[in-house]
């Protein structure tokens, strides 16, 4: 019972309620502790709400296998036919070789994102338990969105294309020139280090490339548009990116099978 | 506990259905269809509006007081309607019309503040409204069930 003594209108009390949660909105934008409060509040309530995670992780697995198995059975009997004959080709005994860690996708739902961050960063509901780890990339169906920069057990802070804090090694896989993709705050998206001399065109596909240790090659970035004015002896080109960075709800992380606990 | 219960499964539709969607209000439909009876303080009920909007941000706005104060506000703005309105035509059916009449300011007010407004958002906010039917149903249902007179603040 929260009476006090003098305030016995529960309009008074609603007044005083409001005047406290814009102070406290007001204080929980400047105060460097709120995004820690937060996290605290998603871990805690992390065992609560487990049996809705469970349940909805269950609901999409069952739907995805049944996209996936009609996919497949529709390939079964045209990879059948290319079996049969890769095995006739086959006249020597291939040595027994170790099969290469392979990379797996957790899927992973939008939990957070701050408006006056929208562009930069946003959190998702997998964390070290799945084996998400820092630098993982993550993607929205297939496309590259963003990395992790921060985790947690339960929980991964994604550093998307659009910010200007992420930079990333691209190839254009027509001309196989190299450069860096970064955002700038805004929804955009800017390739970068492209010599003049190199005429790149519109519509042009850009994937990683195999430079650095964290993202393996290959991920579809985007694609590249109209190129920027020159400075420094380089010239900018603006991408599209194959994601709708403003409507973001689940992503998938790639993470390494077996590396990680 | 019936509110911390409503809270809980809030929170529980709104993991299941992931960040995109917008969940029906359950917990402020709760405090409002218990600050219409006789049974509860109206302003113990407006600090557990503030208290568990406090815990709401903290899960899923991420601005502490976001949702506080737009419960504590609508939660007013519902028990003024309701107090001006004459004792004789206080039946359960008006509770209910207030009730989702305050949901919808509430979804409504939250998609508009902390929500980019596109194309699909209408279709969701929609959507949220058509979610709390059900409950606003079974509430009026269990006002109707109630003994005593509801209550003029």
């Amino acid at each position: 019972m929260m009476r006090w003594e003098g305030i016995q209108s529960p309009w008074a009390h609603s007044l005083i309620a409001c005047i406290a949660g814009l102070v406290l909105l007001g204080c929980s934008l400047q105060f460097a502790g709120t995004r820690d409060a937060v996290n605290t509040v998603t871990v805690v309530l992390a065992v609560p709400e487990y049996p809705a995670k469970a349940l909805r992780e269950g609901a999409v697995a069952i739907y995805r296998w049944n996209a996936e198995r009609t996919d497949y059975m529709r390939h079964i009997e045209k990879l059948e036919q290319e079996n049969l004959a890769l095995r006739r080709a086959l006249t020597e005994q291939r040595p027994n070789v170790e099969p290469l860690a392979r990379p797996h996708l957790v899927t992973a739902m939008v939990d957070l994102r701050y408006p006056h961050q929208w562009w930069q960063r946003l959190r998702v509901d997998a964390g070290t338990r799945q084996g998400v780890g820092i630098g993982d990339p993550v993607l929205n169906k297939g496309k590259l969105v963003g990395r992790v920069v921060d985790v947690g057990r339960s929980f991964a802070w994604v550093e998307l294309l659009t910010s200007s804090g992420l930079s990333i090694p691209v190839v254009v896989e027509e001309t196989r020139d190299l450069g860096v993709v970064q955002g700038d705050n805004r929804g955009g998206v800017v390739l970068r280090f492209i010599p003049p001399d190199r005429e790149l065109e519109e519509g042009m596909h850009l994937s990683t490339a195999l430079v650095g240790e964290v993202f393996p090659p290959g991920i579809p970035v985007g694609a590249v548009r109209e190129p920027g004015v020159e400075t420094a002896g380089l010239r900018p080109y603006g991408v599209a990116a194959e994601s709708t960075f403003s409507r973001l709800y689940a992503v998938q992380v790639l993470v390494k099978r077996g590396d990680r606990p | 506990m019936w509110l911390a219960f409503f809270w809980y499964a809030q929170d529980l539709l709104q993991v299941l259905l992931a960040r995109g969607f917008f969940v029906p209000e359950l917990f402020f439909l709760a405090l409002f269809f218990q600050g219409v009876t006789e049974e509860y303080d109206l302003s113990t009920l407006i600090w557990s509006a503030f208290l568990g909007g406090l815990l709401w941000d903290l899960r899923w706005s991420g601005l502490p007081g976001f949702t506080s104060v737009l419960y504590v506000a609508i939660l007013t703005v519902g028990f003024g309607i309701w107090s001006a309105i004459p004792r004789q035509a206080r039946t359960a059916m008006i509770v209910v019309l207030i009730a989702g009449g305050c949901h919808c300011a509430a979804g409504t007010t939250r998609v508009l503040l902390l929500d980019f407004p596109e194309r699909d958002t209408l279709l969701l906010l929609i959507l949220q409204q058509l979610m709390a039917l059900p409950f606003l149903v079974q509430g009026g249902m269990w006002l109707m069930r109630k003994e005593g007179p509801f209550r003029a603040p």
